[in-house]
């Protein structure tokens, strides 16, 4: 492996402080990380949950980003010392590791979601709502493959970018880390974070370990999450997976895999990844939460209430955070402080009744009501059949039916006029879990190679070894060395593995919600004022 | 999604799109790679260097068999009616240099792709050059690359970038 950081470098990793973390102990910190976790920007990580509001429900959940970044730059350092990285590049891939999250939004993924524009034009909310969720089921059926890989973390709402542009213009990052490594460029740990293989070659192992299926903060939020809720989805064998970790270089660029003894705890945590989604990210009460937040974040940043900035014009938020603090203020502390602002504002003349509505019950750790007997969750490996599970189910029906309606302005209007409260008013929600974004070669060239679409035959078998590149990048690797040489290869197109066999498994979840019904209480719900 | 995509290209080009059409195979995909880029969410395409620059495999399976459908017109966000501006206001400034839409937006896609994805340290119009050498002409590439860094800063390209 080529280090990143000058080899000449007399840098020496030394710590000077530490933190006690409740997951992995002691985390150590050398001067460097010191200094940026006093940093404002950085401390606003202790005001954004890692889970957004699973706390509700899972009352341990309280775990931020902060602890998370931290943990992170731990478990990741263990990857680099494994893999034999000098200390220099110890210090860059620790920061990036620290760094990685600093970009997040208010209740971290549901902030993120509710800021990603539509692109089609929606009369309601709901109507938005609906179209997501039908595009959602489809995902049933859609093979996965790497293509969250590559570009994809650069959309320019996906929190690593905002994060990324937040350290190019952080004069504060850049100054401590030009004192203290004035060997690391600052825009190397922007290009891990984001996962710009194609940029720095070089930092091919380095953006592995931060961004592939089986990264450092892929081990530490699945640990930590079980941790903090209190399940028991996050049995990893770290100590197993990091000792066989190996590095070997293919297509012209550094491989990070497992060793064949390292197999089965992968298999393990893929799995156990698996079931910490369907049981703790896709439980009913948190979907409900999150789907009542979503609509809020959605609708201040719209109006540009409560300082939450428009979608469009984060980007300058960010660009000069240190002279501007909105983004400071940009946690899950303004979440809660329009929810009480909308819920104590109460006029039904400025806002629309379903979000004062959401804020009421928000307000008091309420959610809405999920329909007795419409919690439809099927898995297989067989998408034809679930989908025609998920499509005969009454919510499906009533997804549809409520796709041909037209609403009126009723739930959203701002007319003073509709005074009375919905007894029924059903919203759907869908969830799509999988196993893993891999799928083996085969499947792979079938998908995209078997037909030369471009008829340039040359051409087609360039793009399929940039593409092949790409994959082992991004995916979980089983490095094998035998008497034959050294075999790279996918961990589903592992004999060894199970996830070899049960790689197609989807789980499929369709509820139906009341939008103005308590959970547990059957009354209409009635604000204040009525 | 497909259809969306089909759609945004009649709007950007103010003709439907044909699968059977190399220029509008191309176009297409440069269309959404920079609505991608403003911030409008496409799907999850993956975009890699290919012959014209950035170039998703995903997204032309998606689009291959699709025709755009004059008589279903969609109701664009206000969001993406901006940055269907944009590009609309790129291409203005293009025709404005004598360059056809498809090796302008192929000249500005992959300044982008080069600036952000593949070049390190040094100058990006010569790597352009490099790798593409009948986009040579200086005062073009200049005025791309222009392009491209106001959509990194700014995240639109207006009537106000063009003006100034």
């Amino acid at each position: 492996m080529i280090p990143v950081t000058n080899p000449e470098s007399d840098y020496r990793i030394t710590f000077n402080d530490r933190i006690l973390d409740s997951v992995h102990g002691y985390i150590e910190l050398t001067p460097v990380e010191r200094k940026i976790i006093e940093l404002p920007i950085f401390k606003r990580l202790q005001s954004i949950k890692q889970l957004s509001l699973v706390n509700l429900v899972f009352p341990g959940a309280e775990h931020t980003r902060y602890t998370h970044s931290l943990g992170v730059m731990f478990l990741v350092d263990k990857m680099a010392v494994q893999l034999g990285f000098t200390d220099g590049d110890r210090q860059l891939i620790r920061l990036a590791g620290l760094l990685h999250d600093i970009g997040h939004y208010p209740l971290s993924h549901v902030g993120e979601s509710a800021y990603k524009p539509p692109t089609k034009a929606y009369d309601t909310f709901i109507q938005m709502h609906i179209d997501q969720t039908l595009q959602d089921i489809e995902k049933v059926e859609r093979p996965a493959d790497l293509l969250h890989a590559g570009g994809i973390k650069d959309k320019p709402f996906h929190h690593e970018a905002i994060g990324a542009r937040l350290i190019e213009n952080s004069k504060e990052i850049k100054n401590l880390i030009s004192s203290y490594c004035n060997f690391i460029n600052p825009l190397h740990i922007c290009d891990i974070i984001i996962g710009r293989y194609s940029k720095f070659p070089t930092l091919s192992a380095m953006i592995q370990l931060m961004h592939s299926e089986l990264d450092a903060d892929r081990i530490d939020y699945l640990l930590r999450d079980a941790s903090f809720s209190g399940t028991s989805y996050g049995v990893v064998d770290t100590g197993i997976i990091i000792k066989n970790l190996a590095c070997e270089n293919k297509y012209g660029v550094d491989i990070v895999g497992i060793k064949p003894k390292g197999i089965s705890a992968s298999d393990q945590f893929l799995i156990n990844r698996f079931f910490s989604k369907s049981q703790i990210i896709c439980n009913r009460h948190v979907a409900a939460l999150e789907f009542m937040s979503q609509a809020i974040i959605r609708y201040v940043a719209e109006k540009e209430l409560f300082d939450f900035p428009k979608a469009k014009n984060l980007r300058q938020y960010v660009n000069k955070y240190e002279s501007d603090n909105t983004f400071m203020k940009f946690t899950d502390h303004l979440f809660w402080n329009a929810v009480y602002a909308l819920d104590k504002d109460n006029d039904n003349i400025k806002h629309p009744t379903y979000i004062l509505n959401f804020a009421h019950m928000l307000a008091r750790h309420q959610e809405i009501k999920t329909i007795n007997g419409t919690d439809i969750t099927c898995s297989g490996m067989e998408y034809e059949k679930l989908l025609r599970s998920i499509r005969a189910s009454k919510p499906y029906i009533n997804l549809e039916s409520n796709n041909k309606s037209t609403f009126d302005r009723f739930v959203e209007g701002y007319e003073p006029s509709h005074g009375t409260v919905m007894d029924d008013y059903l919203i759907q929600k869908a969830h799509v879990v999988s196993l893993t974004d891999n799928i083996p070669e085969k499947e792979y060239d079938k998908r995209f190679f078997s037909e030369n679409g471009d008829s340039n035959v040359d051409k087609n078998g360039e793009r399929k070894e940039n593409y092949n590149k790409y994959r082992l990048q991004d995916g979980l690797v089983v490095i094998d060395k035998n008497d034959g040489g050294t075999d790279i290869h996918l961990l589903v197109d592992d004999n060894r593995s199970i996830i070899k066999s049960i790689f197609p498994l989807r789980l499929a979840i369709l509820r139906e919600y009341n939008m103005f019904k308590y959970e547990d209480e059957n009354d209409v719900y009635k604000r204040t004022t009525t | 999604m497909s259809r969306v995509i089909t759609g945004l290209f009649q709007e950007v080009f103010g003709r439907p799109y044909s699968p059977t059409n190399q220029d509008d195979r191309v176009m297409i995909q440069k269309n959404t790679y920079l609505l991608e880029k403003l911030g409008l969410e496409l799907g999850d395409f993956w975009f890699l260097w290919d012959t014209f620059g950035p170039y998703s495999l995903e997204l032309r399976n998606a689009v291959s068999d699709e025709v755009t459908k004059e008589n279903e017109p969609i109701q664009y966000s206000d969001f993406a009616k901006e940055q269907i501006n944009s590009i609309k206001c790129i291409i203005q400034l293009g025709q404005s240099i004598a360059q056809n839409p498809r090796d302008w937006l192929e000249v500005v896609c992959s300044l982008h792709y080069l600036k952000n994805y593949i070049i390190a340290e040094g100058d990006v119009i010569s790597e352009l050059e490099r790798r593409k050498p009948h986009f040579s002409n200086r005062s073009v590439t200049s005025k791309a690359l222009d392009i491209v860094n106001t959509i990194d800063t700014m995240g639109c390209y207006n009537d106000s970038c063009y003006e100034s």
